[in-house]
C-alpha cells in the first residue's frame, strides 16, 4: 500500500522512501525485542507474559480475518474456498504455495469472465 | 555466509506468499525456519511473531528478529531486503500493470477468486498458531476476549497485547 502511494506521488524513489520510512521503526523495535527475548525470554515471568501475548495475537489475527472476510467475501460459496484453504494447510499439510496455486486457479476459473458465478456476482467493488 | 544465502532464499520465497497478509505465510515460515533449517523453535517463532504485533509499522517486521536469531545483524538486514523487496517490487509493477488492465475481463475474476483464498490462507495461519498458543481455558479466554474487543471497539491492538502480557504474568507467572 505504502509502495503504491509513494509510487503515485513521487515515482520509484518515492516508493523506496515510503517503504524505508515505514519499516525502520518496526525493524529497530523487533531487533531490540529479539535481543531482549534471547537474553530473558526463558525467565518464568517473561514466559508467562509471552503466553498471554501469544494468545492475544491469535485473537488479533482472528479479528483481522473476520474483518477482511466481511469485506472480501461476496458470496456464501466463497466460504468453501476459505474452508478448502484451511483444510489444505492444516489437515493435508500442503505448502502455502501449493494451496495458493491450485486453489487460486480453481477460484479464478470459478469466477471466469462470462461464467455463471461471474454473472451472478453483483458488481460491488467497482473501484478501489 | 551460507546461512545468509539460506536466509535470503527462505525469506525471498516467503515474501511471495504474503498476499492477503503476512500471516498467510506463517505455516510455511514455520516449516522452513523451524522444521527445515532449525534456526529457532516453534514457540520462539510464535513469541517473536506475537511481540511483533506490538511494534510500529508492518507487523511482519518480526522477520527481523528471525534473521537476527539465525545470523546476527547481517542476518536481520538480509531478511528485511529478501522479505520486503520482492513484495514491494511486485506491488510496484503489478500496481502499474493493474491500472492498465482495468478493462481486462479476467481482472475481476482474479480479484474475486483470490480474495476468498487469501482469507482462507490467513485463517489457516491463525490455526497453525492457535494450536500451540491456545492450550487451555486461560489462553482461550484471552484470545476470545481480544477478538471480541477488537470487533466491537476501536482499540489500539498493541494496548490489548500489552494488557494480555500483564494478564499472562498474573495467571501463569505468580503461582
Amino acid at each position: 500500500m505504502a509502495v503504491l502511494i509513494g509510487d503515485r506521488l513521487r515515482g520509484l524513489w518515492g516508493a523506496v522512501a515510503a517503504i524505508s520510512a515505514m519499516c525502520l521503526p518496526g525493524g529497530v523495535f523487533m531487533y531490540v525485542a529479539a535481543i531482549l527475548y534471547g537474553a530473558h525470554g526463558e525467565r518464568p515471568l517473561a514466559a508467562a507474559a509471552l503466553k498471554g501475548v501469544a494468545a492475544a495475537a491469535v485473537g488479533l489475527i482472528l479479528a483481522t480475518v473476520m474483518q477482511l472476510g466481511k469485506k472480501a467475501l461476496a458470496h456464501s460459496y466463497d466460504l468453501v474456498f476459505v474452508a478448502l484453504a484451511v483444510i489444505g494447510i492444516n489437515r493435508l499439510h500442503q505448502s502455502v504455495l501449493t494451496v495458493l496455486v491450485v486453489l487460486g486457479t480453481v477460484a479464478i476459473l470459478w469466477y471466469r469472465p462470462g461464467g455463471r458465478a461471474a454473472q451472478a456476482a453483483p458488481e460491488e467493488e467497482a473501484d478501489e | 555466509m551460507s546461512d545468509l544465502i539460506k536466509l535470503a532464499g527462505v525469506f525471498g520465497y516467503l515474501s511471495l506468499l504474503t498476499m492477503g497478509g503476512g500471516m498467510a505465510a506463517f505455516p510455511e515460515m514455520k516449516r522452513l525456519t523451524v522444521e527445515v533449517q532449525h534456526w529457532l523453535t516453534f514457540p520462539q517463532l510464535m513469541h517473536l511473531y506475537s511481540v511483533g504485533q506490538m511494534g510500529p509499522g508492518p507487523n511482519m517486521m518480526m522477520v527481523v528478529a528471525v534473521g537476527r536469531w539465525a545470523s546476527g545483524f547481517l542476518g536481520a538486514v538480509v531478511v528485511v531486503v529478501a522479505f520486503f523487496g520482492p513484495t514491494a517490487l511486485l506491488a510496484l509493477t503489478t500496481g502499474r500493470l493493474w491500472k492498465r488492465l482495468e478493462a481486462w475481463p479476467w481482472r475481476a475474476s482474479i480479484q474475486k477468486g483470490l480474495a476468498p483464498v487469501s482469507v482462507g490462507l490467513l485463517l489457516a495461519g491463525c490455526f497453525t498458531m492457535a494450536r500451540v498458543a491456545v492450550t487451555g481455558l486461560e489462553t482461550a479466554t484471552i484470545a476470545v476476549a481480544v477478538l471480541l474487543i477488537l470487533l466491537r471497539f476501536k482499540v489500539n491492538p498493541a494496548l490489548l497485547i500489552l494488557a494480555s502480557a500483564i494478564v499472562g504474568v498474573f495467571s501463569f507467572g505468580l503461582q
